[in-house]
């Protein structure tokens, strides 16, 4: 008997939630069957995977074996690990010279492509080539190129100059990586360069021109000025790709020789899926993430600074 | 008189500096092409002669049937054609689908679902990398075609490409065919898709290209010989390939197809890759 009146007060509520979720409802099928298949893809494998990696990083995970909890351990060892600080280390010295490559030789080329220069749309195509190949194959090209009886030794000893180790030596082996990085992207930044050049003000350069400047004047007060954000944005995007250094180190050296080219994303893969510790190549991960992250609001500072 | 002339002189030696840097750089962009090209063609003993020659003396094809031989090339190609395609078209897809709905449709969750994935754009893949592996073998994804497609299969930066596009397209279209009784799904694929028909293109491009170019995941999720994509095998080319000449033979068979269509349209692979400037 009394459970009539509770049940109708129970309902009440719920009815009233109904008449207030159910038109939004009603409105946003349409919608989400749109949506639906991006939104499963984004939660299974972009959403999950990530909250799933920082949950492995606390743990002690492998192939065959059930995830124990570790606690800090797995960062407790990142920090004492002589091979991560290595790989930080050589990722850093990487980022820093082919970001400071990346935006300053792309942008003296797209200066010059964008004079009225005879075959500059043939110079556009060639150093365009290798942005369409893939790292894979740039990194296989140039290890050839470098190999010890390859066709820069032979060269270098017919000029009567001594043969070098290229690959053997550890500095040597870290520039030919760094110089692999630049030479793929330069005619990616270029353009970039070069569509940010179409937008610079026609009047300012002439003003210049009428006041007397010279064109290299002219160039260096008024045009590269103009490209600030443009060189921000580059510098940002190079950033980003260089702390990802993984392809070329792997093709060219495995990251030797005595880990000299070893980055952070191949010590991840190597800890991971050589060694099969995943909970400690979690850890890797995160740091990565965390060092992004960070970079990535470092760069927003810079930014507003920049564009003010 | 005299200051012209000097000017006129400085304008000439400033002109012939421009061309010989513009040709040093197209020199240095093209030449590792070239020597790829003419290596391939040339016996060994020629190939790594102590004075390089600069073209083959006999040019020689050997090395291009003799590679298929040595590594299964054949299968490499359709491995990775057959995922680069099925990447390109769903992850096209579903993307333009997505972005159409945040660019012109209003539901419930919208600012959230915006908010979430933005945030997931700057989480580097290479983090992900190990739970996903974890769990795809997990559901006997190892070593299968479905493995290497699967996390590409959705691009957060088309949707972000696509949402921009379609913002400036006036809804007023999809609210007449509302009007005469079209469905949802209907407008999107016959009225907004259509009309997005070079920002697709472009997308699609880059999906395919991103996908063709990948070594991490398919290394990991299948590196079974005959599963291995083209640039998981190039990257252990060296371990079959007992001279260089045969690896420059199969540098150039792997580039062909992306070569020619860039050779083809140009123009677009220039503005779409220019496009996708936030890759990833």
């Amino acid at each position: 008997m009394s459970a009539a009146p509770a049940g109708a007060v129970a309902a009440r509520p719920a009815a009233r939630w109904l008449d207030r979720v159910g038109p939004a409802l009603r409105r946003s099928w349409p919608a989400y069957l749109l949506l639906l298949p991006f939104l499963v893809h984004f939660v299974v494998v972009v959403a999950y995977p990530f909250l799933y990696s920082i949950y492995l990083s606390f743990f002690q995970a492998g192939l065959n074996e059930d995830p124990t909890f570790v606690g800090l351990r797995n960062y407790a060892r990142l920090v004492n690990d002589a091979e991560f600080r290595l790989a930080l280390l050589n990722t850093v010295d990487y980022t820093v010279v082919v970001v400071l490559a990346e935006t300053t030789i792309p942008l003296g080329l797209a200066l010059l492509l964008n004079e009225p220069l005879r075959g500059r749309t043939l110079a556009r195509i060639a150093l365009f080539l290798p942005v369409i190949t893939s790292y894979v194959v740039v990194a296989l090209i140039w290890s050839i190129l470098f190999n010890e009886s390859g066709v820069v030794n032979n060269g270098l000893q017919a000029t009567h100059l001594h043969s070098q180790p290229f690959f053997a030596d550890g500095r040597q082996a870290m520039a030919i990586v760094m110089a692999v990085g630049v030479w793929k992207d330069l005619g990616y930044y270029m353009i970039i360069y070069l569509a940010a050049l179409q937008a610079v003000p026609h009047d300012l350069v002439e003003a210049a021109a009428i006041d007397g400047a010279t064109r290299w004047r002219s160039i260096w007060h008024v045009t590269i000025p103009s490209l600030r954000p443009v060189t921000y944005f580059v510098a940002s995007i190079a950033t980003i790709n260089a702390m990802q250094l993984f392809t070329q180190s792997y093709v060219m050296t495995q990251g030797g020789p005595l880990n000299a080219t070893l980055s952070v994303v191949q010590l991840l893969y190597r800890d991971a899926f050589v060694h099969l510790d995943f909970g400690y190549g979690s850890a890797i991960g995160t740091v990565l993430l965390l060092l992004l992250v960070a970079l990535s609001f470092f760069n927003k500072k810079i930014s507003d600074f920049v564009s003010r | 008189m005299i200051q012209a002339d000097s000017r006129g002189a400085a304008r000439v030696v400033s002109r012939a500096l421009m061309y010989l840097v513009l040709l040093v750089a197209v020199l240095l962009a093209v030449l590792p092409f070239y020597w790829t090209v003419a290596g391939s063609l040339m016996q060994p003993a020629e190939l790594y002669s102590q004075i390089p020659h600069l073209w083959p003396s006999h040019p020689d094809l050997s090395a291009y049937t003799r590679i298929f031989q040595l590594v299964p090339m054949g299968q490499y190609f359709f491995n990775s054609l057959l995922t680069s395609t099925v990447t390109m078209v769903v992850a096209t897809l579903v993307s333009s689908a997505a972005g159409y709905t945040f660019a012109q449709l209003r539901f419930a969750g919208r600012r959230l679902w915006f908010v979430l994935i933005l945030a997931t754009l700057m989480v580097p893949y290479q983090s992900r990398v190990i739970p996903l592996f974890v769990m795809f073998t997990q559901y006997g994804l190892f070593n299968t075609y479905v493995g290497i497609v699967l996390p590409g299969l959705a691009s957060a930066f088309g949707l972000f490409m696509m949402t921009q596009f379609f913002r400036s397209v006036p809804p007023e279209l999809r609210e007449a065919a509302l009007i005469d009784g079209a469905h949802e799904l209907r407008i999107f694929f016959q009225i907004y898709l259509p009309l997005a028909r070079p920002a697709v293109a472009t997308l699609a491009l880059l999906m395919f290209l991103q996908s063709w170019d990948q070594l991490l995941w398919p290394l990991i999720i299948a590196p079974r010989p005959d599963m291995r994509t083209l640039q998981v095998g190039l990257a252990f080319i060296s371990q079959y390939a007992p001279t260089l000449n045969y690896q420059m033979a199969a540098i150039v068979i792997s580039v062909i197809p992306v070569v020619a269509a860039f050779f083809l349209a140009q123009r677009q692979f220039i503005a779409g890759i220019a496009a996708g400037a936030v890759k990833q």
